[in-house]
């Protein structure tokens, strides 16, 4: 493919063929995928696993494929290649979010040294524009999602609305201004290890505080903003994403909290009423027949507090983003945040 | 995807030289069960999937069965939660019935 007519015919087929998100791919030739191949240096056929619904083969060649049309340097394959990876692991329950009415999309958050490596971006508008790993390393996981799995929107991909993020939706984890561990190490693995997380997400909720000189203060803004009886989470329980912004972090590790603390001040006062939620939960009154709740919760006691989620280890906390005291909550479909480490 | 895509895309993408991104599996044909000829001393085995209301009407088509079909008996086993697959156990329990009904409420 050599002339201006040409590449455009190619952009164009790749629409006719149903290959994109709807904006314009780089034409996977295979000189292109070659390179990618070779940069990873791993079998083209190896299987990464079969992607929900349809079962569609994620062989590092077909990953390769996906992440050439979405735009990405080859060198950013295997970070795209682990978060399939952890994106099929069982506990994400991707059957299902690919297919459901909600309107979660796959968070990609990268931790390690490879996040540098690559150019990615975990301050200021980490989760905007303007970043090429950023942006085409989300991208190509979602092509892989929709092009493998078959989750075509209106199809087997029933959202209702979707969000941005289904274009792409990554970032890295801000390690230098994290006061406690990094995300990936919390999950056991080694601080030099580079790992792709993958969080089954809502659009990022901001949560805005500018007042608040202690934690207390500043976790009730987050706590109020994130026991909304319109998420899944309070109702079918699952993982929540914290996001905090590195200047809000500081507030709470300057007077000495760990991610612990806030956990349990977070799981503590997120919490609705058994009224509120039979009369504004979004399966209506039926709280009777909630099984996914803890057992000690008194269903028939119209004050008994439910929490945002099962246990208080469940809200998963990062750092992230730039100057600005603002902070994320990503709700979750109702499953799990799963993690895979990169292998180049 | 690949396999819906008309045979003059695939001759103009191989003319490009362009590699396929797609690849969904192919699953062999399946036919639909047997029709049963009749419920009369059938056993049901109905699946609540614990949507809103799927055992309101679960437990209605019960009666119905039961009542004007003559199903004998049933077996009735709710999922632990919607999202996600039924248990082994419970999938064992209803393949000794002669038919499965299962709901989605909302």
């Amino acid at each position: 493919m050599q002339s201006t007519n040409e590449l455009e015919d190619a952009i164009e087929l790749a629409y006719e063929a149903g290959w994109t998100d709807g904006l314009p791919v780089v034409p996977p030739t295979e000189a292109r995928v070659g390179r990618f191949l070779e940069a990873i240096g791993r079998p083209p056929d190896e299987l990464v696993g079969e992607v929900p619904p349809k079962g569609g083969r994620a062989t590092i060649e077909k990953i390769a494929v996906n992440s050439v049309m979405a735009g990405c340097l080859p060198e950013y394959l295997p970070v795209v290649v682990a978060a399939v990876g952890a994106l099929l692991q069982p506990r994400f329950n991707l059957d299902s979010v690919q297919c459901s009415t909600h309107i979660a999309t796959p968070l990609v958050v990268v931790n390690g040294p490879m996040a540098a490596q690559i150019g990615m971006n975990w301050v200021g508008n980490c989760l905007g524009q303007g970043n090429r790993a950023n942006a085409t390393i989300g991208r190509a996981v979602k092509l892989v999602l929709t092009n493998l799995g078959g989750a075509i929107p209106g199809d087997e991909d029933r959202a209702t609305f979707g969000h941005p993020g289904k274009f792409s939706y990554c970032m890295a984890e801000n390690e230098e201004e994290n006061p406690w561990q990094p995300f990936h190490v919390e999950q056991g693995f080694r601080s030099e290890d580079s790992v792709v997380s993958v969080h089954p997400a809502e659009a990022p909720h901001n949560l805005n505080n500018h007042g608040a000189d202690n934690p207390r203060d500043l976790l009730l803004t987050f706590a109020l903003s994130m026991a909304i009886p319109g998420c899944n989470n309070i109702h079918v329980m699952g993982d929540v994403l914290l996001v905090l912004g590195p200047e809000h972090a500081r507030i709470i590790a300057d007077a000495g909290w760990s991610k612990n603390d806030v956990r349990a001040f977070l799981y503590e006062h997120a919490r609705q009423p058994i009224d509120v939620l039979a009369r504004g939960g979004i399966h209506g009154r039926q709280v009777q027949r909630n099984t996914l709740w803890p057992r000690w919760i008194d269903r028939d006691s119209p004050e008994a507090l439910v929490p945002l989620v099962r246990r208080a280890e469940d809200i998963h906390i990062m750092v992230a983003g730039g100057p600005g005291r603002h902070s994320l909550f990503i709700p979750g479909w109702g499953s799990r945040i799963t993690s895979a480490r990169v292998t180049p | 995807m690949a396999i819906d895509v008309s045979a003059d895309i695939q001759s103009r993408i191989r003319a490009m030289g362009l590699l396929d991104p797609t690849g969904c599996r192919e699953s062999a044909p399946r036919r639909a069960a047997y029709s049963l000829d009749s419920m009369v001393g059938k056993k049901a085995g109905f699946l609540d999937n614990r949507k809103g209301n799927a055992d309101v009407i679960l437990e209605r088509v019960r009666e119905v069965l039961e009542v004007e079909h003559g199903v004998s008996s049933s077996v009735a086993r709710a999922k632990w939660v919607f999202s996600a697959p039924a248990s082994f156990e419970i999938l064992g329990e209803l393949a000794q019935c002669d038919f499965v009904v299962t709901a989605i409420g909302d």
